[in-house]
């Protein structure tokens, strides 16, 4: 993957194919440490404990459509090379929390993308799951839930590009600060 | 424009929308919309989905087209990511291979404009390789 943000996107996807109905984001920076690390917590169909066993393995997929499943495991081999981590908490018929870390200071760590871009592409495609966000960063949060966003345009007729371009500039407007080294301007 | 960044600020913009999209027609009913899919699971996303996914929602509105832009999951032909699902009404969804931002112009500008097919699209029976 290219950058931080299109992995999340990635592990949303996840989320998504569980049929979760809300799903929770939460992006992580430890100034001190340089570390970034990203929480993505669903109320999808969960796994009981042998497909958690299985999941890391890129062999492993519950999909027909191809025989191997990968998004999980080329994010470990992603998150290993830069000393960061992956981990996965789930509960049959309750949902799945997948956390994953990278040290932004490695050598090998890739670009952190753009948040505000994917998440604003994301509810403008899938308006019918709630997203929450919370984005924090040493003294600054910024909580988010599309929930209310959306509420505020009902009956609107934007289109899905207006509607997207808000969210963008919404987000963007409250969270730049996570791109910058202390979060401080 | 002024900042927006609270949901009161929200809440202000949308009044001032209000006002101006009122003379904008409602959409068509969705049955009637051109319904665009693009596969997003990781070998996707991978090969530029996303930004192919972005092209056609901010296209489409441009060249006045009423679709809706939605993302699937692995529909199984990865060897041809980006992949997109056409369905226009009425008619049989078609899926399109290797899919980057020319090839979603010209899937605009001939299947969704004018109804006719181009090359790229993967033939049914490729369907669910097992
Ligand atoms: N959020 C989740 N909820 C339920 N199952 C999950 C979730 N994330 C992953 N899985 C399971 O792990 C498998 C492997 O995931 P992944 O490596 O992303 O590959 P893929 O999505 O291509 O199948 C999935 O097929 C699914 O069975
Ligand atoms: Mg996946």
């Amino acid at each position: 993957m290219e950058n931080i943000a299109l992995h999340m996107l990635d592990i949303v996807q996840n989320s998504i194919e569980a049929n979760a109905s809300r799903i929770y984001i939460e992006i992580e920076k430890d100034t001190t440490k340089q570390k970034l690390c990203i929480t993505i917590s669903d109320n999808g169909r969960g796994m009981n404990k042998e497909e958690i066993a299985k999941v890391l393995d890129p062999f492993y997929t519950s999909r027909t459509t191809r025989k191997v499943g990968m998004g999980l495991s080329l994010l470990k081999q992603q998150v290993d090379q830069t000393g960061g981590c992956l981990q996965i908490i789930s509960e049959q018929n309750k949902g799945t929390s997948t956390k994953f870390c990278f040290n932004l200071s490695h050598i090998d760590c890739p670009p952190m993308g753009n948040f505000e871009d994917s998440i604003s592409t994301f509810i403008t495609v899938n308006p019918d799951i709630e997203l929450i966000l919370k984005v924090s960063c040493a003294t600054k949060t910024f909580l988010f839930e599309s929930k209310k966003f959306l509420e505020i345009f009902e009956g609107l007729p934007l289109t899905q590009s207006e509607l997207r371009k808000y969210l963008y500039d919404f987000l963007s407007e409250n969270m730049s600060w996570i791109y910058l080294t202390e979060c401080t301007i | 424009m002024t900042k927006v960044k609270t949901l009161d600020d929200l809440v202000r913009l949308r009044d001032e929308l209000r006002q101006k999209l009122e003379i904008r027609e409602k959409g068509d009913r969705s049955e009637q919309l051109i319904q665009v899919k693009v596969a997003m699971a990781t070998c996707g996303i991978a090969s530029g989905a996303k930004q192919v996914m972005d092209y056609f929602i901010e296209e489409l509105p441009k060249r006045n087209i009423s679709a809706v832009v939605t993302q699937t999951g692995c529909m199984g032909y990865c060897y041809a990511e980006p992949t997109v699902e056409i369905t226009l009404p009425g008619k049989e969804p078609v899926v399109f291979g290797h899919v980057n931002k020319d090839k979603a112009d010209e899937i605009i500008e001939k299947y969704l404009k004018a109804g006719e097919l181009v090359d790229g699209i993967i033939p049914q029976t490729f369907k669910k390789p097992s």
